[in-house]
């Protein structure tokens, strides 16, 4: 069953964006409750197709905050749901300012991931 | 601008660093977030309020639709699917909901619990309606001798997988000195057993149980 697991960056940008970005986090969150049980419900991956997400480089999606109420800024979550393990990384938070640098983020981890599988593979 | 964390470059977590791993959001908020309830209560009353109209846009992507091809279908705006879809499950009219469900080849049946029941008393209510389909099955199978071959081959595979969601549910549980051992451990057959060819003959599956 899929498991959200948050990285050590993800986890601080959700302290700073629910003292800063409260309106904004709360629709990121109610976002990918809904993307979550999506995956849940069996649909993989890159067939998922909600307003509110985008696909990013290296397999990552970025989870908008559509449904927010009021106006507010442009933030987006960044995850990426590994489909052969079930999980879902919670990577990073940030506007587009940081988009540059957080796809950055998403990738490094990815790899990372990708490389770890890789080498277990390998040692079987 | 937003605060960030893994600067380009700096040394991401990798899965073993990684840590707890959460079912829900709403756990993983509780869990994160502990030290501003205000916040939780705000995000677990929302996510309270649309449960109804996730289950929409979770079926919508099930069928592989998205909210263009799917206003399409309802005769309507995409912006009215998406109203529908970031809205409150009270905005929506049942005639609103049995349409979504019909144009994604989906139908609901309502489940309803009395205020205030645990979770444990929802499990029990779903056991009870497993129990009744199941009745109902076997008394569709009747005599004939095919449906009651392929029935029971349904009920061998339904046991093992309800076998293996308990005993998963037991073994995730942490040991702590107030849990006694479980009186009966289930083995159940590994993943690999369970994509085995369908069987032609009415041969049941073997069932270990130990303990």
């Amino acid at each position: 069953m899929w498991q959200a697991v948050p990285t050590s960056g993800y986890r601080g940008c959700l302290k700073h964006y629910a003292k800063k970005h409260r309106r904004e986090l709360l629709a990121m969150l109610d976002n990918l409750d809904t993307y979550l049980q999506t995956l849940r419900s069996g649909v993989k991956p890159l067939q998922i197709r909600h307003g509110f997400t985008h696909a990013e480089t290296h397999g990552a999606v970025a989870i908008d905050q559509k449904g927010a109420v009021g106006k507010v800024a442009q933030h987006r979550l960044y995850v990426y749901p590994d489909a052969d393990t079930e999980i879902l990384y919670l990577i990073a938070i940030g506007d587009k300012a940081s988009q540059r640098d957080d796809n950055a983020t998403c990738r490094e981890l990815i790899v990372a991931l990708r490389e770890d599988k890789q080498n277990e593979q390998e040692t079987e | 601008m937003s605060k960030r964390l893994n600067k380009p470059g700096e040394k991401v977590a990798r899965p073993p660093d990684l840590g707890t791993s959460y079912p829900s959001v709403k756990a993983m908020a509780a869990d994160l977030l502990g030290d501003d309830p205000e916040f939780v209560a705000a995000l677990e009353a929302q996510l309270r309020e649309r449960q109804l109209v996730k289950s929409l846009a979770v079926v919508r992507a099930r069928a592989g639709l998205s909210q263009a091809e799917l206003a399409d279908k309802l005769g309507c705006s995409q912006s009215k699917v998406s109203k529908m879809e970031s809205g409150l499950d009270a905005d929506v009219k049942f005639g609103e909901f049995g349409a979504v469900l019909d144009a994604t080849g989906y139908r609901a049946k309502v489940l309803v619990f009395p205020a205030g029941g645990t979770l444990a008393d929802e499990v029990e209510s779903h056991a009870r309606e497993i129990k009744h389909l199941l009745d109902k099955l076997v008394a569709i199978a009747g005599t004939d001798g095919v449906m009651v071959s392929a029935v029971a081959d349904f009920i061998d595979e339904a046991a093992v997988n309800l076998l293996r969601f308990v005993t998963n549910a037991a073994q995730s549980l942490p040991n702590c000195p107030q849990r006694p051992n479980p009186a009966v451990e289930v083995e159940t057959p590994t993943p690999d057993a369970l994509d085995e060819p369908k069987r032609t003959s009415r041969t049941p599956r073997p069932l270990q149980l130990t303990g």
